[in-house]
């Protein structure tokens, strides 16, 4: 009985020892982690909520790899941190190709995202999109390289959206982005932010960014240089804003517009030591007064750049 | 007879089973299998493989870096080879913050590294309730498909917000809604935030914020920036706001002031709507292409010093 007694005292201190001991200030979770685990690094935890259970308050929850970790309510201070890697598409043919016949009933969104896109054979689209419903495609930390074009949007419908974040293309054969819509209807809507694209193709339709037709867009925080045109333009129908971008090291032209009547507007641009800067016949450029063009033989050919009063 | 039959029944069972198998969500890896489920712990090998397995609107992770071969692609989807970033996949709210008393670390909160998406395109990505001052950092963060992205709501006055480097898209209503209570201001401070196709506001502000947002941009949503109350006091800085449906930048009210530093306001319904607010530039700002620039008062133009 006594032998009873001091097990049982035992148990006791052991539980209250346990009970009191310090969370672990930093807790990993994995997709193959079970919550019954110490969410330690060899043991880690299965969901974050399973995790946060055991991490002292203001500690940290590290991810693992890859996994769905679940919802989480939060009450106490806390730094989860998930990081990063790519996954890589090496093809012959096309690499990525968007084809939506149908409206399938989520608005055909597309999103890549961290991807390494590059032709076995330095030929066809990284990513390409056709089809005949409008389609929204969102390109975002990804690399293109050995492409003939990186990114060609050729939608059947009109009112579709092309978005491109943090995108680098080199080794392009072609074009970077070609951007084709039909002609009539919805303009199809163009964002872009840090996009670079270097050593395109050497003929006179190869660019870094080539707009066909019946397109709204904005270009931001990009640069298109050392192809044969940086930004190439070919129809009135074509509303482009480029802001802080800029255009150099091009064989051809800087900013072409290939096409009477076309209207860009330039933001904080830098267009230098292409052969052309801006060529603009029969066309209109605004700028604000605060873009630099130089180191080109000629800077502008056609009509001069109108400059506005910024506010 | 009834033997073929009752094979080719449970044949069309199990197909149709099949057909309806698909996961939210799938996995690839290096050393996966097409023959897998592509599920977290049996992933299939190429991008094509899991294509088949995953819902319209679903996403693929890659779990390990490595060649997943190229892909044909006719239902919306995301492919998400960001690597070990974390997902969370709700269908309600996705992250509950909550704090109903102050702990030690003055209730501050870091998401950094996470991707959100919600099936069904409800619920917030990261909402932010509770009844104490509480102070949320959010860094390196994707949303899609959801009611709204980030929702700062809380209770206790004198809290912040920051965001950085955030990717929001396809929201129903908002891409980031802040509604503090009366007292000290919230400190909000977005840097490097893209927002797009949402349904509505890219950013609401609906009362009583300090903050400053800088090198953002807000891009084909119905609203760009759009703030609620003359207790807002916005500074906006570097930013685009471009091919908003409605307006780029909106003063809901009259009385409001916003800043506006080196600004690119570009191919919206309206650029700015500024009925009976002010709304100050440093001379530095680029408006055009709106189908109207500026609504309501001018923009006032101040010299940079």
């Amino acid at each position: 009985m006594r032998v009873l007694k001091v097990l049982v005292c035992l148990f006791v201190v052991v539980v209250a020892v346990n009970a009191s001991a310090a969370l672990p200030v930093r807790t990993w979770v994995s997709g193959v982690g079970d919550d019954a685990w110490p969410c330690s690094l060899t043991a880690p935890c299965k969901s974050f909520a399973g995790a946060y259970a055991k991490t002292e308050p203001g500690g940290q929850i590290s991810v693992l790899d890859p996994g769905g970790y679940g919802a989480l309510t939060i009450t106490h201070s806390i730094t989860i941190d998930g990081g990063g890697n790519f996954g890589s598409v090496l093809y012959t043919g096309d690499g990525i190709t968007v084809n939506f016949t149908a409206n399938d009933g989520l608005g055909n969104n597309v999103v890549l995202r961290g991807l390494s896109i590059t032709s076995n054979y330095g030929g066809g689209y990284g990513v390409v999109v056709l089809g005949t419903v409008p389609t929204n495609v969102h390109v975002v930390d990804t690399t293109f390289v050995r492409t003939a074009v990186a990114v060609g949007m050729f939608p059947g419908a009109s009112g579709s959206t092309l978005r491109l974040d943090n995108i680098e293309g080199s080794q392009i054969s072609g074009t970077g982005v070609l951007v084709s819509p039909p002609a009539g209807g919805a303009a199809a809507k163009l964002t872009m932010n840090n996009v670079r694209i270097s050593q395109t193709g050497t003929g006179a339709f190869n660019a870094g960014v080539r707009i066909v037709a019946n397109t709204n867009g904005t270009i931001a925080d990009s640069k298109f240089s050392n192809g044969s045109q940086g930004v190439l333009i070919e129809s009135s129908s074509v509303h482009l804003s480029l802001v802080r971008t800029v255009l150099s090291e091009n064989s051809n032209n800087g900013l072409l517009h290939y096409a009477m009547g076309i209207t860009t507007l330039l933001d904080g641009c830098s267009i230098f030591g292409n052969t052309v800067g801006v060529s603009n016949v029969g066309g209109t450029v605004y700028g604000y007064s605060n873009n630099a063009i130089g180191f080109n033989t000629p800077d502008v050919v056609g009509n001069p750049i109108q400059s506005l009063t910024p506010k | 007879m009834r033997t073929r039959i009752l094979v080719v029944t449970l044949l069309a069972v199990l197909v149709s089973a099949n057909a309806f198998a698909q996961a939210q969500r799938t996995w690839v890896s290096g050393g996966g299998d097409d023959m897998n489920t592509c599920s977290y712990g049996s992933p299939c090998r190429t991008f094509a493989g899991a294509y088949v397995k995953t819902a319209t609107g679903g996403v693929i992770s890659v779990q390990d870096p490595g060649p997943y071969s190229g892909i044909f692609i006719s239902k919306s989807i995301t492919i998400d080879g960001g690597g070990t970033y974390a997902s969370v996949l709700h269908t309600g709210d996705g992250i509950t913050i909550n704090f109903t008393t102050t702990d030690s670390f003055a209730n501050t909160v870091i998401l950094r590294g996470l991707s959100f998406d919600s099936p069904t395109s409800t619920g917030f990505g990261v909402v932010v309730t509770g009844s104490a001052p509480t102070h949320v950092h959010i860094e390196n963060s994707s949303f899609g498909r959801a009611g709204a992205g980030v929702g700062m709501f809380p209770g206790g006055a004198g809290s912040s917000l920051k965001l950085k480097n955030i990717d929001i898209r396809k929201m129903n209503a908002y891409g980031v809604a802040v509604d503090p209570p009366a007292g000290a201001p919230l400190k909000l401070l977005l840097d490097d935030v893209r927002i797009s196709q949402t349904a509505g506001y890219g950013v609401i502000l609906f009362d009583n914020v300090n903050g400053t947002i800088r090198d953002s941009t807000f891009s084909n949503n119905i609203y760009g920036l759009s703030i609620q109350a003359t207790s807002v006091h916005a500074n906006v800085v570097r930013s685009v706001l471009s091919e908003n449906t409605t307006t780029g930048l909106n003063h809901a009210v009259a009385g409001i002031t916003t800043l506006l530093d080196g600004c690119s306001i570009f191919g919206n319904g309206t650029g700015i709507a500024n009925t009976g607010s002010t709304v100050i530039g440093f001379s530095n700002n680029s408006i055009g292409n709106n189908l109207s620039d500026v609504t309501g008062n001018a923009v006032t133009s101040i010299l940079q010093q």
